[in-house]
């Protein structure tokens, strides 16, 4: 692991980088404190640990937290691929892609297999992450109890104690409203049988990717101050009931440009009569399918 | 078998200028299994009071009552509950109940303690309310609203639907019409001749005659007044 | 039999102000006591600190479960917490202080089951419906949400969220304050019938005598953060021994 992460802060100021930031843009400080809350996350799987989040030169909700974690991750060797709803040519992920460019000066990819840091928003590659590659999470709200308990210190103590039967009563609702459980995304899961955590807005479709996953996976919420982690090959299981499993479902249809059946689709309309048409919503993925045939 | 030795009992009214009022000094009564005994004397003289005394609802200040050999002791509350709900039934001059409740269900109450069985109850139920001629109609009714005699009867009905070892009647036939009395007073033998020791207050010179009560003049049995 | 309950000699001040002072409990299963007084004599502190929502200074607390007796102030917070969620209920004198007002009906009464563990989305839906008959909530309430119930259906509600656990110990805090006497009469009715049924063990606080009388086995009387006279119920009321009982007895309007 620590061979992954490479936290060692080597040669980190030198390289061809825009002399006026350091390497990728947070000081060395910073990314320390940042790894140590790292580290404590990934040893407490889906615990939510508090960090002293920076401002950084974009908006909050644009991946603040991601783009600290990913800061204080990056060595000069890795290779950075940033997606946004599983596209690499979207204005935020391009956005972020050009910032480590300038900052760290350091490779990009949009090759799912060859990024050694993949940041993520909203979704989990198709491609099956493998060993040494980390997938950073950009959350904007990371307590699944938020919206039940309002009072933050209550929800610290159902953490603590595992008092977790209102997370039940949220789909316990869903099913009484509409017959089976309608969150769709945010699912929430169970980490290592411990804690209760809020996947970031990924579909439910990508839930089942977080679970014994070979890759390393950090979250940063970077308005709310809070970084956790599933360390590699961790049990994340969806909650459900008995009689209402967890159930991944994804739109009925085929991608209208590579053909897939097993890819999660975003929905395009394409004219004003209200015509849609189905296509991978990740792009790398579509990409080479498109090759290989 | 209900026992009182050597009772004494005084009222001490802290706002009334902490005045102190002796009702009974010395006060010896027994009443055995299958005998009735009729509390007489004129009005004040606490003849209620020994009803309350004996069902707990008074304390007192000295002395010792027996209830089948189990003392009315104030420190452990837990037993006079315990008693209550076994072994001493109370029939009161006054139906005090929640309101809106169907007097079939007042009724049923006191026997549901012991018996869950709900249906059986609701038999027995029925079955005394008929025998004292309170009609179906009201059965689902709450009692507050009937005449002053229904009420008594819907009382005596919950006070007499079960066999309590000890009984005690404060006026069960005062508003009663004679029909009626007769059919309570007759209710009222049948426990007797079950075994039961049963103490009460009865107005009238008839009903204590037609039960064959032993009567007992207050004032002769206690030191005070 | 041994006392479910048992308080002694029990503490809590604010500051230098004393909330109750040197109180003691005797609770058996099956029984109902009565904590009475006027308005500011500690009779909510009391009960707020015997049942875990406030820390006493010192006293004891002992619960029997059946098994072993606890030491409620001594345990760990999170077993406390389980006890509260399980083995003890609190019903209070405002329905919306126990109710989470935008979850349904079923929803709020779901809560405490699926906390210790239930998982069966059927299972729990018929234990819902079974309480809502128990309280005497129409079953095609179920989904609606408390905002749109009247004042003594919420109050209704709110015991079947407590009960639906079946605790050990209830603590209610004037559970008929704020109805309206028709309402109240059907609520004490209803509680009467409970304690009856499941042989519940409940500690009740109500500055009215009258509510008392009819649910109550046992009373405490208390005046300033003080229990001035405790015991049989009908006997502190029918004959009471204290100065400050017999006023608060003699205060009662008779209707």
């Amino acid at each position: 692991m620590n061979n992954v992460l490479k936290f060692k802060n080597k040669k980190n100021t030198v390289a061809a980088q825009d002399e006026i930031y350091n390497f990728a843009y947070l000081d060395e400080n910073t990314k320390r404190m940042i790894r140590r809350a790292l580290i404590k996350a990934l040893c407490i799987p889906g615990y939510q640990v508090p960090f002293s989040s920076r401002e950084m030169p974009m908006p909050y909700g644009w991946g603040t937290g991601g783009v600290q974690v990913t800061s204080s991750c990056l060595t000069t060797d890795d290779v950075i691929k940033v997606i946004d709803q599983g596209a690499d040519d979207t204005t935020n992920a391009v956005s972020i892609r050009n910032f480590f460019k300038k900052t760290a000066n350091i490779e990009t990819t949009e090759k799912t297999s060859q990024a050694s840091i993949i940041q993520t928003r909203h979704r989990i590659p198709e491609e099956k992450l493998k060993e040494k590659q980390i997938l950073v999470y950009q959350v904007p709200i990371p307590e699944p109890l938020a919206f039940l308990e309002p009072r933050y210190q209550e929800t610290k103590k159902m953490h603590a104690l595992s008092e977790y039967g209102i997370m039940h009563v949220k789909l316990y609702e869903d099913i009484t409203k509409n017959g089976h459980i309608e969150t769709a995304y945010a699912y929430p899961v169970k980490t290592n049988e411990r804690y209760i955590m809020d996947p970031s807005p990924i579909p439910k479709f990508d839930n089942p990717k977080m679970n014994n996953n070979p890759a390393i996976q950090l979250f940063g919420a970077g308005r709310e101050q809070r970084i956790y982690a599933i360390p590699p090959y961790t049990e994340v299981t969806s909650l459900d009931f008995e009689d209402y499993p967890f159930d991944p479902s994804k739109a009925p249809h085929k991608c209208s440009i590579c053909g897939s059946n097993e890819s999660f689709l975003d929905e395009i309309i394409t004219d004003d009569d209200g015509n849609r048409s189905f296509i991978c919503s990740d792009t790398n993925y579509c990409n080479q399918r498109m090759e290989n045939n | 078998m209900i026992e009182l030795n050597k009772i004494t009992k005084k009222f001490t009214l802290h706002n009334q200028g902490k005045t102190n009022i002796l009702v009974f000094n010395n006060l010896n009564l027994k009443i055995n299994p299958g005998e009735i005994v009729a509390l007489t004397g004129p009005s004040g003289v606490g003849k209620s009071s020994i009803l309350k005394m004996i069902y707990g609802n008074y304390v007192f200040q000295s002395g010792q009552i027996k209830i089948n050999n189990h003392n009315i002791d104030h420190t452990y509350p837990r037993n006079i509950i315990e008693l209550r709900k076994n072994i001493i039934g109370y029939v009161s001059q006054f139906l005090r109940v929640i309101p809106r409740v169907p007097t079939i269900e007042i009724v049923m109450e006191p026997l549901l303690e012991i018996n869950s069985d709900k249906d059986e109850v609701r038999e027995k139920a029925e079955k005394i309310l008929l025998k004292l001629n309170i009609d179906k109609n009201l059965w689902n009714l709450s009692p507050l609203t009937f005449s002053g005699g229904e009420q008594q009867r819907v009382n005596v009905a919950r006070g007499l639907i079960r066999n309590y070892p000890c009984l005690l009647l404060d006026e069960p036939t005062a508003s009663l019409d004679s029909v009626n009395k007769d059919i309570v007073l007759n209710l009222i033998n049948e426990k007797k001749d079950s075994g039961s020791s049963i103490i009460g207050i009865f107005h009238d010179e008839y009903s204590r005659k037609y039960l064959n009560a032993r009567e007992i003049d207050i004032t002769k049995i206690s030191d005070a007044k | 039999m041994q006392p479910i309950l048992s308080v002694h000699n029990l503490n809590k001040y604010y500051g230098n102000q004393v909330g109750c002072k040197n109180m003691n409990l005797t609770l058996y299963p099956g029984e109902v006591v009565g904590v009475v007084g006027e308005s500011g004599s500690g009779k909510t502190t009391f009960i707020n600190s015997i049942s875990g929502n406030l820390i006493p200074d010192s006293g004891k607390i002992l619960i029997e479960t059946g098994n072993e007796t606890i030491d409620f102030l001594e345990i760990s917070e999170s077993l406390k917490r389980l006890l509260i969620r399980t083995e003890l209920a609190f019903v209070h004198q405002n329905p919306r202080d126990g109710l989470r007002l935008d979850v349904s009906a079923g929803g709020n009464i779901s809560e405490r089951l699926m906390s210790i563990g239930q998982r069966n989305y059927g299972n729990i839906r018929q234990t819902i419906f079974k309480w809502l008959d128990k309280v005497e909530i129409d079953k095609s309430r179920v989904d609606d949400f408390p905002r749109t119930f009247s004042g003594g259906m919420l109050q209704r509600l709110q015991i079947a969220k407590n009960l639906v656990t079946s605790p050990k110990i209830i603590f209610m805090d004037e559970p008929t304050g704020g109805l309206d006497v028709s309402v109240q009469a059907k609520i004490l009715d209803l509680l009467r019938k409970l304690v009856r049924e499941l042989n519940l063990s409940v500690v009740i606080v109500s500055h009215d005598l009258a509510v008392i009388r009819l649910l109550a086995d046992k009373i405490i009387v208390m005046k300033n953060g003080e229990a001035v006279e405790s015991g049989l119920c009908d006997q502190v009321l029918d004959d009471p021994q204290h100065s400050y009982t017999q006023l608060l007895v003699s205060s009662v309007l008779q209707v």
